[in-house]
């Protein structure tokens, strides 16, 4: 994943609203001309339209939800996960089941520019999560500032431990 | 040759992650799988029912009635062996009985 990951595009977010959370990181990022002027509405109605929460109580119950909200390549101008870590939790319905709710702590952002570029974020963001302990993971979801995010991605990330 | 298809809400990430772990395990099982990607809101009965299994990344209310058999294959996104051996399990139980 950290090969997805820019040190200028982390997060921390008060927001307390999917919408508030969506249109706070769109500001930063259409500012800087990484995602369409689209992206907002979009990623908007596609987590509405096929939620992206996913609960990680498998690995343990001291671990919050993510969510990997994402949308279509033609409204983003760049390949990156955006990690946005959540002091209030907010909440998303569930990937698999939608009809079941997940307080997220923490997103991750996908965005992707062409079709073949998503295919690899997905899997990277998944590895990193399989790939920490569960008391380092907790420890992660819990940072409050954007360079100890960056620093442990970093430092902790193994590209290519997967297939 | 069985055809799947995949399916999720833009019809290209989670679902070919879907696609590519499936046609991997099944070959492993000795099965030979085609698989192909599509998004959620554009399923037709017309588009199912050219496959043999139909695998969505989560619980879907179709518009229709059909009889190809749907596998709801989002766990195997977390990439944890004991979340997506009942979803291969499932879809071999189905190829044996195609």
């Amino acid at each position: 994943m950290k090969e997805y990951i820019s040190k200028d595009e982390i997060y921390i977010s008060n927001a307390k609203r999917k919408e508030d959370l969506f249109k706070e990181i769109y500001d930063h990022l259409f500012s800087k001309n990484l995602v369409t002027e689209k992206f907002l509405i979009e990623i908007i109605e596609r987590e509405n339209r096929s939620p992206t929460g996913l609960n990680l109580s498998h690995m343990s119950k001291k671990l919050p939800s993510i969510a990997i909200p994402h949308t279509d390549y033609k409204f983003c101008n760049v390949d990156l996960v955006v990690p946005v870590s959540l002091n209030t939790k907010i909440e998303f319905n569930n990937m698999i089941n939608p009809d079941q709710k997940e307080d997220v702590g923490f997103i991750f952002m996908i965005l992707n520019s062409h079709p073949g570029s998503q295919v690899e974020m997905l899997p990277s963001i998944m590895n990193f999560l399989k790939n920490q302990t569960v008391d380092n993971l907790a420890s992660f979801f819990k940072l409050t500032n954007e360079r100890d995010i960056f620093n442990y991605i970093n430092s902790r990330d193994i590209k290519g431990e997967w297939e | 040759m069985i055809k799947i298809l995949t399916a999720c809400g833009t019809g290209i990430n989670s679902s070919t992650q879907i696609k590519n772990a499936i046609v991997k395990e099944m070959k492993t099982r000795g099965y030979e799988v085609k698989a192909d990607t599509t998004v959620l809101s554009n399923i037709t009965k017309e588009m199912i029912e050219k496959y043999d299994i139909f695998c969505p990344i989560s619980k879907i209310d179709l518009s229709f009635k059909t009889n190809v058999p749907i596998v709801v294959c989002g766990p195997i996104l977390y990439r944890i062996p004991s979340m997506a051996e009942p979803i291969y399990d499932e879809i071999e139980s189905i190829i044996k009985a195609l």
